[in-house]
């Protein structure tokens, strides 16, 4: 049968129809925005009718959610498969720009606007955040039996925040997008969590509250900076505004960007100060352990998968898009606040007790690489960044879940108390055998790329970083020489842990304990395995992708 | 003409992969009684006639169509196919395969042992083995030869992580074990130990790679490919400070180091025999160790550049690296009692021959070494694994007198020996090597290379000496042990055994026939395979040894090499026939001589004072010292130890009491700021409005007075009663009398004109 080129058409008319949603000028990136939100409620209100409903539903709308974020996808890369007139306008991307946008005037005269965007940069983090929802909720499926509604309904509230910030093109938007993790957030800790719950969602929230303060103070210090005789003649606006678009229209043509005046390297602080907090960096850093040991283990998947790179992505796009001047006058900071995670992280790792405390250090440094990458300013420097976020983000929501049903099955999460798991759990084991092997950089798995395109952006270095005051230049190749020392020691920790648990005699005391046998437990122990494989196997699949993103980045110093 | 075969590469390793995988998941059902060893045993099966096909090629064509002089490597037998694999700014990464006379060699030694120890595993492994176990060999077989046929240096060092990886899990394969012999390391300790000493390692090469491909960047040429790198080389476009390039060098040595067991991160190799033994016999022999070799052969260019254009620094130090690690390991060999612990530290002694190969500018016959020992290492080692089966021991001291029982093994094994010894086809490598040591000595003159000559010629006689002590103490004379009933293994384990004995013969026969040693007379020219190799492996190279130094050479070879095993069968051939238990206590390790011993006038004086030796405090502090391996791995374990204890700990002491006490701080401080708020609130602010509303009540309450007393009381009750008052005084006016209300009236008349008067101003 022949491909019926009237019937082709009328198929293209239909996805047409469905899916650019023209009339009502909303885009696929609102519904990606909005949808969890919107089926929160409802989520709690057929959980009332049967407990069961509420995962199914959840399960189902954070699934949407992950198709949408495909055909995001799809549209953005100009996919063949799709009708070309679903294909996104890719023609700003070089220049800083977004696509898919969407742009509602909302406060006009402040310049406030409810504008959506996708580019390089964030749009792998949207399919990411897609994805890890909808693996969270499959691991809530064995691990949450209590009050499931409501936690079901926090859960989809959470994903309209982090996706919100991965795809706001408007400070306003970013901000309230940002605070909005915390609330459910602070919940899932407080009410599913551990024994110290009620400390640990506290300490969060307050510790994250603060940096949002800062953030908030940056965002208006940004605003005042758009305010400007010269920045309004340039905007064509006759106040300041909060678009991402006119910030970086700006940081491109104004003279000299936004400078390095006073001001707006403390408009800098203020903003690093405020993302630093969420990544997390030593030394604000003591939140995380505390939240991950106490949140659930989904809660935990989450917290290490995407709210941390929350932070990661606030700084590369701060430093990128709107103030590449003040991150050269800083990047002397960025690097050494990244070597220190990036060492410090791993030397209290080795020393941890509690499994899920280990991989949160270990996360204090893996997120380190990120701030060394941004800190070369160059595309490699970049590129690993990027590919630290969205391999962390696959890699560590892996070890949780890993560590959560160890701790689980056996009742106890304490490396000195388990022994010899490989008998008991084969699966869980090979897992946390797999999934440390991945963290710990080995070529072959996600976590490898990020590291040699650090190494490589950090060697090649040629912007040199001077601490001012004490005058002291240091280079990328002293950073990278010391750096290395933390690959030895992320190895270290990680074999020493399995070597404890995994291996040996079985604990007596474990004989009770299970391996995985559920369906959803299998897939998504399959699905981040899978995850982790592909993205070491094929990097150009994530590199390509946000090719715009890095090249431009490294057009702006 | 392109290789016809050449297409078909990428399947040697790849076809082992994903049998890795089949084995993995589907072992369970396949050929379930052996665990799923068909599964590994088709896959390198597969590979092993892939590589026939395609190196085999290789080499017959290098044989019989003899080559063309072009500066690099033969560009004709090369066969390249890269595919980009990502590419991001300036930087581009391939992945693909590399077909050249290197890596033809190896792979064919690689794919041939890797096979045999498959088939042996069927055997060996019968009551331990798991479709885990199989997956890991094939998938450990696999990455050893992705490594051989890689391209570039990424897909290099990704087989070669993939490689330790394989080398934790297999070393680590029996790790639920509960007792293991006194000394012996636990397999848990042992792969963790194993894959952080090499990871040390493999962060130089990492650097090392990225330092290079940095200077290829410099160079207008960003690449990670060998050959391009090469080419860059060799068209003088890369140019470095000489000093940095011999830091790169050494960068990429250093990955060496580690993966091949040289000194000081030789530690773990010895540690790694508590896998079994056919893992051992693949890490010694075809994979792992050999990696290390590989990789200086392969990056070989920079040293020779570095050696052209510069003082050669690089290549000094790695030939002292070999010269320390071979007799360093070679004596402690000596005293080592577990039989795969001699062949362990013989595997290092070896490596650093081939290092020390390296470093004096034999490459090919550095690699010459590792095919020659790749074959007798794997037949010592299954030898072993066999002695082991049959004899359920690993402590020499507990065998003797198999060699009724095991009619196959012990002559295999005694053919390995050799072998090793330096009698057979390990005569030709190994001489080679000492050869070339010396010779560049001469050419150098520096004294630090006689060192290393001088190092190698001590470890081919303590070579020769310490594998004919095992032999000795193993096989000959009567059991130690009658109780274990010894037995020959079944023929899974003794084909494998034999294949690689004729392959060993007929390796040893072949380059006699292609130059007889001492003699140097060439019967048929195209088998000298180390002539051949060198043409292969270094067509630049033209090295011209005078004649005499060669004869002299290979004569005292083979001297020594019969010193050696003179000396071992005089100290220990044969073995008391009495049942003596040996204690761990008494270092002689020798059995007192009695009379029944059939043994010579000069064994019987020459025990005597090797046990003099050996007891007197001297000897028993050496024996000590080398028992310990010279404290080296005491002393990393006191790094290790503080690193974790003090300095770890020290930093998660930092973590709890400084920066979540810091964070505890600041929240205190906003407590505190929240409680004087609260103090202000309630005290000065809530005491204002209190005071307020006390004025406030006071002012009511006086108003309520006023109200009360004033108004109500004095004003309004007070008017009434005023009201009443003159109402009652009023009413005594009311008398009712005309009279006086007459007198009223005019009184009021009177008075109202007077003041009508008064107001008009009179």
């Amino acid at each position: 049968m022949g491909c019926n080129p009237l019937k082709k058409k009328k198929v293209e008319d239909t996805m047409v129809a469905l899916f650019t949603f023209g009339e009502l000028e909303i885009g696929v990136l609102t519904l990606i925005f909005l949808l969890p939100v919107l089926a929160a409620f409802p989520t709690w209100l057929i959980g009332r009718v049967r407990n069961d409903f509420s995962k199914y539903f959840a399960l189902i709308i954070s699934s949407i959610v992950m198709l949408l974020a495909i055909l995001a996808w799809m549209m953005f890369e100009n996919n063949s498969l799709l009708p070309a007139s679903l294909h996104a306008d890719r023609t700003l991307l070089a220049t800083g720009g977004w696509s898919l946008t969407e742009d509602i005037a909302w406060i006009a005269s402040i310049g406030m606007n409810y504008s959506l965007g996708v580019d390089g940069l964030s749009l792998p983090l949207v399919m990411l955040g897609g994805f890890i929802f909808v693996v969270a909720i499959l691991a809530s499926f064995n691990d949450i039996n209590e009050r499931e509604p409501a936690y079901y309904a926090m859960i989809l509230l959470l994903e309209t925040g982090v996706i919100g910030t991965f795809v706001a093109t408007d400070f306003i938007v970013f901000f309230v997008a940002w605070e909005l993790v915390l609330v459910p957030m602070f919940f899932l800790i407080g009410i599913w969590g551990g024994p110290k719950r009620e400390y640990a969602a506290i300490y969060f929230f307050i510790y994250t509250h603060v940096a949002s303060l800062f953030l908030l103070l940056g965002i208006i210090g940004m605003w005042l900076q758009t305010a400007t005789t010269d920045a309004m003649v340039l905007t064509g606006l006759s106040s300041g505004t909060f678009s991402f678009q006119q910030m970086t229209y700006l940081a491109q043509n104004l003279v000299g960007g936004f400078g390095i005046e006073l001001p707006v390297l403390l408009i800098f602080l203020a903003l690093l100060f405020g993302f630093i907090v969420k990544v997390p960096s030593v030394p604000f850093h003591t939140w995380l352990p505390l939240a991950h040991v106490e949140a659930p283990t989904p809660g935990s998947m989450i917290l290490a998968g995407l709210l941390l790179k929350m932070g990661g992505y606030g700084i590369m796009r701060m430093s990128g898009w709107f103030l590449p001047e003040a991150l050269s006058e800083f990047a002397w900071l960025v690097a050494i606040i990244g070597l220190v995670s990036l060492l410090y992280g791993s030397w209290v790792a080795l020393r941890q007790v509690d499994m899920k405390s280990l991989v949160a250090y270990s996360s204090v440094g893996h997120m380190g690489i990120i701030l060394l990458g941004v800190a070369t300013q160059t595309e490699a420097g970049f590129a690993a960044a990027m590919y630290m976020m969205i391999a962390h983000g696959i890699i560590s929501p892996l070890m949780f879940f890993v560590a959560g049903t160890i701790g689980h099955s056996a009742d106890t999460r304490d490396i000195p108390k388990l022994k010899g798991i490989a008998k008991q759990m084969p699966i869980t084991a090979a897992v946390l055998v797999f999934g440390s092997f991945a963290s710990a950089g080995l070529p072959g798995l996600a976590g490898f790329w990020s590291e040699l395109l650090a190494f490589i952006a950090l060697f090649s270095m040629e912007a040199t970083m001077t601490i001012p005051v004490i005058g002291l230049t240091i280079t990328g190749s002293a950073i990278a020489l010391i750096g290395a020392l933390g690959i030895i020691f992320t190895a270290a920790y990680y074999l020493w842990m399995l070597q404890r648990t995994v291996f040996g005699d079985v604990n007596p005391e474990l004989k009770h304990a299970h391996d995985v046998s559920h369906l959803p437990q299998y897939l998504t122990l399959g699905l981040l395995c899978l995850f982790t494989l592909l993205l070491g196997l094929f990097p150009a699949f994530l590199i390509d992708l946000m090719s715009t993103a890095s090249g431009f980045f490294a057009s702006m110093f | 003409m392109a290789l016809i075969f050449g297409d078909l590469a990428f399947l040697i390793p790849t076809v082992p992969i994903v049998g890795a995988f089949i084995a993995l998941f589907f072992g369970k059902f396949l050929d379930k009684k052996n665990h799923g060893n068909l599964v590994a045993l088709i896959g390198l099966g597969t590979s092993f006639v892939l590589t026939l096909l395609v190196s085999g090629e290789v080499v017959l064509r290098l044989l019989f169509e003899g080559h063309v002089d072009t500066p690099f490597l033969e560009e004709e037998i090369i066969h390249e196919n890269l595919i980009q694999w990502f590419n991001v700014g300036d930087i581009t990464v391939n992945f693909g395969i590399l077909v050249d006379p290197l890596s033809a060699v190896i792979s064919l030694m690689v794919a041939f042992v890797a096979l045999l120890v498959a088939i042996y595993s069927r055997s060996y492994m019968s009551h331990d083995g798991s479709p885990r176990y199989y997956a890991e060999i094939s998938l450990f077989a696999a990455a050893m030869l992705g490594l051989c046929f890689s391209p570039n240096f990424i897909q290099l060092f990704l087989f070669w992580e993939l490689m330790g990886v394989c080398s934790y899990l297999l070393i680590g394969y029996f790790y639920d074990k509960e007792v293991v012999p006194e000394g012996q390391p636990h397999p848990a300790s042992a792969s963790k130990k194993a894959f952080l000493t090499t990871k040390v390692g493999d962060v130089f090469l990492f650097i090392g790679i990225i330092l290079l491909y940095i200077e290829t960047l410099n160079a207008g040429h960003p690449t990670f490919n060998f050959l391009e790198i090469q080419h860059l080389l060799h068209d003088g476009l890369i140019h470095t400070d000489p000093t940095l390039f011999v830091v790169i060098a050494l960068l990429i040595f250093g990955g060496a180091v580690g993966k091949s067991a040289q000194f000081p991160l030789h530690v773990w190799l010895p540690d790694a025999m508590a896998g079994p033994t056919t893992v051992s016999c693949l890490i010694h022999s075809a994979t792992m160790v050999k990696a290390g070799i590989f990789l200086i052969a392969r990056s070989y260019f920079l040293f020779e550049h570095d050696l052209m254009h510069a003082a050669g620094d690089a290549m000094l130090v790695v030939a002292l690296i070999g010269g320390i690690t071979a007799i360093l390991a070679g004596t402690i060999a000596l005293v080592q009692t577990d039989i795969k612990g001699i062949l362990a530290f013989s595997t290092i002694s070896q490596l650093g021959y081939m290092t020390i190969g390296l470093g004096v500018g034999g490459m090919a016959v550095a690699v010459f070494h590792v095919i020659n020992h790749g074959i007798f290492k794997a037949l010592l080692f299954l030898s072993a694994g066999s002695v082991i089966h049959g004899s359920g021991t690993q402590d020499i001291r507990e065998m003797g007198g198999l060699q009724s029982k095991m009619p196959h093994t012990w002559k295999v094994m005694l053919i390995g020996s050799l072998s090793l010894a330096g009698i057979g086809n390990g005569f030709f490598s190994k001489d080679a090597i000492i050869l070339h040591a010396i010779n560049r000595f001469i050419e150098s003159g520096n004294m630090l290379l006689l060192l290393v000559w001088l190092s190698s010629v001590i470890t081919a006689f303590l070579t020769a000496f310490y594998i004919f002590r095992m032999w000795f103490l193993v096989f000959p004379g009567k059991s130690r042990k009658p109780e274990h009933h010894a037995h020959e293994s079944d023929s899974w384990m003794t084909i494998p055994l034999w294949s690689l004995a004729i392959v060993s013969l007929v390796l040893a026969g072949i380059y006699l026939i292609g130059n007889i040693p001492v003699l140097n007379i060439e019967l048929l020219p195209i088998l000298n395979i180390e002539h051949q190799l060198v043409t292969w492996l270094e067509p630049e190279v033209s090295l011209v040894i005078e004649n005499s130094l060669i004869v002299m050479t290979q004569f005292s070879s083979i001297i020594i090499a019969l010193l050696g095993i003179g000396l071992a069968y005089l100290i220990f051939y044969p073995r008391s026939d009495a049942h003596v238990s040996f204690t761990k206590d008494d270092p002689s390790f020798l059995i007192e001589v009695t009379e029944s011993d059939s043994i010579t006038n000069i064994q019987k004086p020459l025990r005597s004072l090797t046990r003099t030796i050996k007891l007197s405090p001297l000897g028993r502090g050496l024996q000590r010292i080398l028992e310990k391996g010279y404290y080296i791995d005491d002393l990393y374990l006191a790094l290790v130890k503080f690193v974790d204890t003090k300095y770890c700990a020290g930093m998660y002491w930092i973590e709890r009491n400084v920066f979540d006490k810091a964070v505890r701080f600041v929240g205190q401080i906003g407590f505190a700021v929240c409680g004087v708020s609260k103090w202000w609130d309630e005290h000065i602010v809530d005491g204002l409005v209190r005071l307020t509303a006390q004025v406030s009540v006071a002012v009511c309450s006086l108003a309520k007075a006023t109200d009360e007393r004033v108004i109500d009381h004095g004003i309004i009750r007070g008017s009434a009663k005023r009201v009443m008052l003159t109402g009652s005084r009023l009413r005594r006016i009311q008398t009712g009398v005309v009279e006086n209300y007459a007198l009223y009236t005019l009184v009021g008349a009177i008075t109202l004109i007077l003041v009508m008067i008064v107001i008009n101003g009179v």
